[in-house]
Parts: structure tokens; sequence; C-alpha cells
């Protein structure tokens, strides 16, 4: 009898309590109710699992990770553990707050991101999330798109059940994962899940998000009467499984009709991003967990291809621009862009056409990634960048004369020009 | 934006049918099929909301009843969101026989439900019935056994009190504890919600790993009938209005019989 009834008071392990307003929903592990806890609205998760119920070391890894604290802002992170009582236990959490939609609202196509800007801001944040989360040593194991809710205005992202969330190689839940997201070694049942069954479960979300189909659910994956059927999703999803992209093996591309998004996205977004899907999903990346891509990674390059996504100088609409493909139509008007110049700076290189934003994390490694640093802007027919971060930007001309560049002001867009961001930043050129 | 290089459609999914084989035979007639039907309804309109909702798979809904001879509500599965179901009336026989047949015909990509052209997921069969067959349905068993259907598909039979043959519907379920005994009709209506709700959600749950394979041991995810029995129980154990529920072969709440209506 694990069920709580309006209006029971809850003891926490913290020495406080919370109490049961009504029941949000219910799910496979327990029930969630929404409670009053120190005067305000929050939710307890409250299991109704045996296993769990009755083990041990989950209740003292959920104490754990209240204690350790959140790795980052987007997790809704367990805040305090019920004590034992009424047969079971629990953790409060805060409230999600309005304006946030499941990630499978956006599979289903029920609610779309209102730009590419919030759509790649999404992906960022997920994996800066992902990585904070495993530079503590912690692994997620149950990732999935339930549990993602995301703002389709801005891309803001929540991520919530983190119960199972405990240090990398150790299972605390005896969940394996959701089937299309699960690494192919736990569908071979070789481990439980990981940091690097996370990487995988990762890269299958930001190619969700990304080109909205799943990435190994092509003509192969059709081919197959029942895809629940273990054996079946053993073969599907296991070692076997095939990306739909591979570009070494087109037994699985997608279908015309079935899987129309990645084949109308696919040449859209950046060749980098491809890439690294292709080598993420790769046959020796499908074998060998460690040849995955890591969050980290995914946030250098969704950090370039952010700044890949501007204004057509041709019909001022937006489209990607990419240094290594000139010739490559705006999607808007089909016509190539005018050649542009480039800011290589550190890993990344900027397109320098009208409106860019440089940011401040791309020339000097700082961790926030929305603080802008300066910004391309057009004047009588002539490009120049304008300083708008807090520090002096030192330009070495090509005669080896520098210049200082404070705030408020600007220099002008042209090859040879070399910059020095601040004191403790990178140095870039102008290409 | 009409010609928006951007735009998308929903990322297609998978079918689940969700069938319900009902027993309509004379015993049923009264306050157990007006409850039936009652709760069915009501349940639909969760298992449609579910699908709505569900990222993983659409579920579509088929509904056989068997009395004197067994017939489809409808000719072809339909989408869980705008399923009508029609109130089943009780007379007849329990040609329980003649509904295993009706069933198999229908497990069939070639010439039966089971051709959704974005694919199938294993479907979910549940099996209400009050006595035990008139007909002979032992052949009729052994045949669908064959079906591959059959065999991936999640089987729950709610037995509809003591008179109901268990180990018939244990036969049919291919495992005991997924045959569920009522007793009242609060119970009934209630372990119908249960049963279609938790059967809905095993294709887009996370799972346990542990299961094994048909032909080997190695530990992979567990089949849907295993996730949805577990489910089953985990809400009947932590629900205390299913506490006059037997699973399985429990005969604990055996003679609380009563049929009395509302």
């Amino acid at each position: 009898m694990s069920e709580l009834k309006t209006g029971t008071t809850v003891r926490l392990t913290n020495g406080r309590t919370c109490k049961v307003k009504k029941e949000l929903g219910r799910g496979g592990q327990g029930i969630v109710y929404a409670v009053d806890y120190g005067g305000k609205d929050h939710a307890l998760k409250w299991y109704t699992a045996p296993g769990i119920i009755n083990s041990k070391a989950f209740y003292k890894n959920l104490n754990n990770n209240v204690n350790a604290g959140t790795p980052a802002p987007n997790f809704i992170w367990p805040i305090a553990v019920a004590e034992s009582q009424s047969g079971s236990y629990g953790y409060v959490m805060a409230i999600r707050p309005k304006g946030y939609e499941e990630m499978g609202q956006f599979i289903l196509n029920h609610v779309q991101f209102d730009n590419v800007h919030a759509q790649l801001n999404a992906c960022l944040q997920v994996s800066t999330a992902f990585q904070k989360l495993h530079i503590r040593g912690l692994s997620y194991q149950d990732m999935n798109d339930g549990n993602f809710f995301i703002n389709p205005k801005t891309g803001d992202v929540l991520i919530c059940d983190n119960d199972n969330v405990a240090p990398d190689g150790v299972s605390i839940s005896g969940i394996g994962g959701k089937a299309g997201y699960m690494a192919p070694e736990i569908v071979e049942g070789k481990t439980m899940p990981n940091k690097y069954t996370d990487y995988f479960s990762l890269a299958v979300c930001l190619f969700i998000l990304i080109y909205m189909n799943r990435p190994f659910e092509g003509q192969w994956y059709l081919s197959c009467p029942c895809d629940n059927n273990p054996e079946m999703a053993r073969k599907l999803n296991g070692f076997s499984s095939v990306f739909i992209m591979d570009p070494t093996d087109a037994k699985n591309r997608p279908v015309r009709g079935v899987h129309n998004n990645v084949i109308k996205r696919w040449g859209i977004y950046p060749a980098l991003l491809a890439n690294a899907f292709c080598k993420t999903f790769s046959k020796e990346a499908i074998n060998n967990p460690t040849q995955r891509l890591m969050d980290k990674q995914w946030h250098n390059i969704l950090l370039q291809i952010r700044s890949m996504y501007v204004k057509c100088p041709n019909c001022g609409k937006e489209t990607f621009l990419d240094a290594q493909q000139m010739n490559k139509p705006c999607i808007w008007c089909q016509k190539p862009a005018p050649a542009f110049n480039v800011l290589k700076v550190g890993r990344f290189s900027i397109p320098l056409v009208a409106s860019q934003t440089i940011f401040d994390c791309q020339v000097t490694g700082q961790n926030d990634y929305d603080l802008k640093a300066g910004e391309v802007i057009a004047k009588n027919g002539q490009l120049g960048i304008m300083n708008t971060s807090a520090y002096p930007w030192t330009v070495t001309l090509p005669d080896n004369s520098s210049k200082v560049v404070n705030n408020g002001s600007g220099m002008p867009v042209r090859a040879g020009l070399k910059i020095k961001f601040g004191n403790q930043g990178d140095s870039g050129e102008i290409i | 934006m009409a010609n928006d290089p951007f735009a998308v459609e929903a990322i297609t999914r998978r079918v689940m049918p969700l069938i319900f084989m009902v027993d309509t035979s004379g015993s049923m007639g009264g306050a157990k099929i007006a409850a039936l039907n009652t709760a069915v309804r009501e349940s639909l309109n969760e298992v449609g909301e579910i699908s709505k909702n569900n990222s993983d798979a659409q579920i579509k809904v088929g509904a056989l009843e068997f009395s004197s001879d067994a017939q489809w509500m409808y000719p072809q599965l339909e989408d869980s969101e705008s399923f009508k179901w029609q109130d089943l009336q009780a007379g007849g026989l329990t040609s329980f026989g003649a509904a295993i047949n009706e069933l198999n015909n229908k497990l069939s990509q070639s010439h039966g439900f089971m051709s959704e052209p974005s694919g199938m997921r294993a479907p979910a069969i549940i099996l209400l019935s009050d006595g035990e067959p008139t007909d002979e349905y032992k052949h009729a068993l052994e045949k669908i056994k064959g079906n591959n259907w059959f065999k991936i598909a999640v089987k729950v039979a709610i037995a509809i009190g003591d008179d109901a043959n268990k180990d018939i519907l244990a036969e049919f379920t291919g495992n005991i504890e997924a045959v569920i005994t009522v007793h009242n009709i609060d119970q009934l209506k209630k372990i119908i919600r249960v049963v279609s709700v938790t059967s809905s959600m095993v294709t887009s749950r996370s799972t346990p790993v542990g299961g094994s394979t048909s032909n080997g041991t190695t530990p992979v995810v567990a089949d849907p009938q295993t996730q949805a029995i577990d489910g089953i129980q985990g809400t009947i154990d932590s629900n205390p209005t299913l506490t006059g529920v037997d699973q399985g072969p429990s005969t604990t709440n055996a003679g609380t019989d009563d049929w009395s209506g509302w």
C-alpha cells in the first residue's frame, strides 16, 4: 500500500516535511504528487515499484545526489528525500514551469521550435548539461525523449527523472533504458548503462531534435514487421544496427514517404554536423563505445554550427554558410553566397557576414555560451566588427603595427588582421 | 510557410493493436456486460490520450466478441483516439474456439491487421470471460500458438468471477500470472482500466534488463508480456482498492463474488 492520500504529511530526511496536495501523474516506477514544501508548490515522486522500494542502495544513492546538489541548472534535481513511511519513500523536486513541452510533443509535431536558433540552443543545453553531469563522475543511465522538457520559443531545456543518476558504472535501478535510445551494448546484454551508453543516447536525442527522424529507423528497420519482439529488437538495435546515413552501408537508408524529414534536412545542416553523426553512429562506434563523440565534442560542434547559421548576404534570410563549401546555395534563394571572410579563432571558424555574433566562449573559452563579445555590422557597404565585450581587443595589422579596439569601437573585416581578445583570450585571424 | 525548407511532419510511429476479446455469452448478461461496456468505453478515452501523446507508437483498437459465434465490431483496427465502442449484448453460447480462429486470421501481415505501412508493435490482447468454452477450442488454441504475432503479443485475461475457468484462460495467455480474477462490478471496471492502460504503455516505457531470449540465457530487454504483467502486478499491489482482486493462481478472494449490479 504505497499510495499517498491528499493531505498526508510526509517526513523528510532533512528534518522538514511536505504535504500532499494532489496526484499529478503516474508511471512505471511511481506516482508524482503536487506537494507543499516550505510554503511553495513542489513535486514529490513516490515509488510504487517494489524493486526500488526495497533497494537500500537506491535510497542511499538518492540521498547522495540530494547532498551533492545539481550539476547544472537544467536538471530538475532531487532536493529532499522522504523518510521511509507508508511502505515506501520518494523525493521532492521543483515543479516544471510553464512554457516547456515534452520532447515527445516535438516528435509528434504537436509543437515546433520557433526557429533554428531555439533548436540549436536546445541541443547545446542538452550536451552542456550532460557534460557537467559526466564531469562529476556520474552517469544518467536512462536518457530518452521522456526526460526532456523544452521551451519551443527559446530552446531552454529542463531534464527530469534524475533518480537513476549514479556514479559511472554503478547500476542503481536495473533499468536498461528505452528502446531506440539504448546503446547497442545494453541491448545485447553486455553491459548496464554507463557514460558511454549515455553518449549514445545523447546522440540519438540530438539527431531527433535536429533531423526529426530516428537515426536507426530506415528501410531495413521498416522491413522488420515487429520491432519490439526481443529477438528482433536485439537485431535492429544491437551490434548489427545500421545508421540510416551510414556512408559505408546503404541498407537502412530513410524511405521517402516515411522518413521525409531527414531526407529533407540532411543536406540543409552543415556537413560538419552530418559527419559527427556518421562518426558517432559508425559501425566502429556501435561496437566500440570509446569511439563515440563525447558531450564536450558535441558542445563545440554545436557552437560552430550556431555561428554558421546567419543571414544570407543575397536574400537576407537565415541559412547555413560553410567556408568549407563556399558554393553551397542558400536554402531560400538557392544562390551561393558571395565570398566572405572568416574569423579563425581557437577551434572555431566564424563567417564574417552582416549581423553575425561573435560569442565570448569562442574567443575566451569561458563557459557562458550566450555571452556576446562582438557583432559584425555593415556600414556604407563595408563590414566591420564591433567590440561588445568588456575587454579590449588588440589588433595586429599585416605590417605588425597594432591598434586597440575597446568596447563600443569597431574594426574593419579585412583578411590578414590578427586579433588578441583581452589578456586571457585566444588570438584569432581574419582570413 | 508552404515552402519552408525546414518544415517537417510528425515522425512516423509504429502501430500497436489493442484487441479486446469479449465473452458475450448468456451468463455475461445484466450488470456484468453493462459494467464492461462502460469500463471499456471509459478506458478507451484514456488509451486514446496515451496514444495521442505517445511518441513511439500509435494505438489502434480491435474488438472481437464471441457467444454462439465470433465477430469483430469493425472489420479493421480503428484509431484509439476516435474509436467508438458499440455496446455489446450478452446471449448465447461460449464459442471460444471460433473466437481464437477469428483472431488467428487477423494476426497476419498478408491478410489481417498487421500490415500498417509504418510497421507494427507487438499487439496486446485482453480476453474477458466469465465461464468456459462450449465449443472445441483446443485445436484452435494449438493453431494460434504457432502464430508469431500471437507468440509475441501481450496476452492478459480477466476472469470475471469464480466460474471463469482460469486454467483455460491461462492456456490462452501462456502464463497464469497474466490471469486476473475479479469478483464484483467495481473491480471489473477498475481492472479493465488498469490492464488497458498498462498494456498501452508497454511500448513507450524504459525497460529493465534481465529477460532472456527464447534460445539462450543472455540477459536482454524483457519481452512485452513480461513487462505488462509486471506493470499490472505493480499497480494491483500499490492500489488499496484492488485488494479483492486475485492475480494468477491466487484464490485468496474466492467466494466473494457479488454481481448484484451497481
